[in-house]
């Protein structure tokens, strides 16, 4: 499971985002794209492409991209 | 597991009432936080644009005695030839009495006739109609009057973005009749579900016995996003919602398509609860269904209308052909309790299928 990729999901799974300007150490909420309907998208990527299921609380104590990706690779075991 | 086959009970005729004004997300922005922007990516993503609502006057009886008349009416049914009145609905006029005992006298139905309401939301039409086949087929009943409907733009707070603009008022009246001796079996399979540990997922905390009304039960307080509602008010919580719905929702309609031995391309259409556009098509897309098969535009032009949803797309959407022929149809209700119910069905040919505003 690569950061890259993810950050590549991630990036596709919210409009408006221009690829490329995601890293591991953005804090979600300093993006300006990130709202309830974001928070939507991410939990179905997440689902979609890890098959696994975040709630909104684990997505919501995420501070960066890089937590989020290592809650995903700890929810894949 | 609360699974059936049933046989010889069918659906033979709809009549949906929709709201009687109309609210649009494009009149509301200011309340809403006055975001524009914001407001636009909603409506395109989720799919939200107008809902039709009753004034704070009318309530699901209301709406739901239009339904059933109309219903009757076109389906050529008196009164005195209705054996049980089921309502499905979390916005009764009163605790006691019930919405169905109500409209049973509105109605006139006999005193031979049964009734009783069903306490669900988004999976209430599929449980009632569950409920009302078994009657039919077992039960003692000719006919069965399945109502059901919600005005949950009451519930809600006109400042919670949450929720305000998701919501639509509606009633949908249903009529279920045992297949005359002779003629040929309709199979329905039904599949009932619930998870209590989401109890709090979509909920009014205050207002019944728990949290009796008091009047800090009615102070209105703002959350982290400036959402105001009181605990009276519905809230919900929008992402345990749609994982929950994603998470149950696709393998419940696979495991009753393997029941029932259907492909996805043999099932005509897929009526699910229209919750909105986005968690319909998350659906669809996860259960590789043909997009054209499932309909998702209920929401932005009605509003998320309870338990009325389901018979409600079937007027909007599937009317002629409906009335015209036989369609085999897979149901989908989902949402409050945490509870679902999938069923799939033959509908039609129709005696009625009508969708119409409320006209006091």
């Amino acid at each position: 499971m690569e950061i890259e990729t993810f950050i590549q999901h991630f990036e596709n799974a919210i409009e408006g985002i221009t690829p490329g300007t995601v890293k591991p150490q953005t804090p979600l909420r300093t993006l300006p794209q990130w709202d309830s309907l974001a928070l939507l998208n991410i939990l179905a990527m997440i689902d979609i492409e890890y098959g696994v299921q975040a709630t909104g609380m684990e997505i919501q104590n995420s501070k960066t991209i890089q937590d989020l990706f290592a809650l995903v690779q700890r929810k894949k075991g | 597991m609360a699974e059936a086959l049933l046989k010889r009970a069918r659906i033979t005729g709809l009549a949906t009432v929709v709201g009687s004004e109309r609210k649009r997300l494009d009149d509301e922005v200011a309340q809403f936080g006055g975001d524009r922007a914001q407001i636009e990516r909603l409506k395109k993503s989720i799919g939200l644009n107008e809902r039709w609502v009753v004034p704070a006057s009318v309530t699901a009886v209301d709406m739901g005695e239009q339904a059933a008349r109309q219903l009757l009416a076109d389906a050529a049914v008196a009164p005195t030839q209705v054996d049980a009145l089921i309502f499905v609905t979390q916005t009764p006029d009163h605790f006691q009495p019930c919405n169905a005992a109500i409209l049973h006298g509105h109605l006139g139905l006999p005193t031979t006739t049964a009734a009783f309401d069903v306490n669900l939301g988004c999976s209430g039409f599929v449980y009632g109609l569950y409920l009302a086949s078994l009657m039919v087929e077992n039960g003692g009943c000719q006919r069965v009057l399945l109502v059901a409907g919600d005005t949950l733009s009451h519930t809600v707070n006109a400042r919670d973005r949450s929720v305000a603009p998701l919501f639509g008022d509606a009633a949908a009246a249903a009529l279920v009749e045992a297949i005359p001796a002779g003629e040929a079996d309709s199979p329905s399979w039904f599949s009932l579900q619930a998870d209590g540990r989401g109890s709090d997922t979509i909920k009014q905390p205050a207002g019944a016995f728990r949290e009796p009304v008091t009047s800090a039960a009615l102070e209105e307080h703002a959350d982290a996003e400036g959402n105001v509602r009181t605990r009276a008010n519905l809230r919900m919580m929008g992402a345990d919602v749609f994982t929950f719905t994603l998470r149950e929702v696709p393998p419940a309609v696979e495991a009753l398509l393997q029941r029932a031995q259907l492909q996805p391309t043999q099932v005509d259409a897929y009526l699910f609860h229209q919750a909105n556009r986005y968690v319909i098509s998350n659906i669809a897309r996860r259960l590789r269904l043909p997009l054209d098969r499932v309909p998702m535009d209920m929401v932005e032009h009605y509003g998320n209308q309870s338990s009325a949803s389901i018979p409600a797309t079937a007027c909007a959407v599937l009317g002629p052909r409906l009335q015209a022929g036989s369609m085999r149809l897979v149901l989908a209700g989902f949402g409050v309790g945490l509870s679902w119910a999938t069923a799939c069905v033959a509908w039609g040919p129709l005696r009625a299928c009508s969708l119409n505003h409320f006209a006091k």
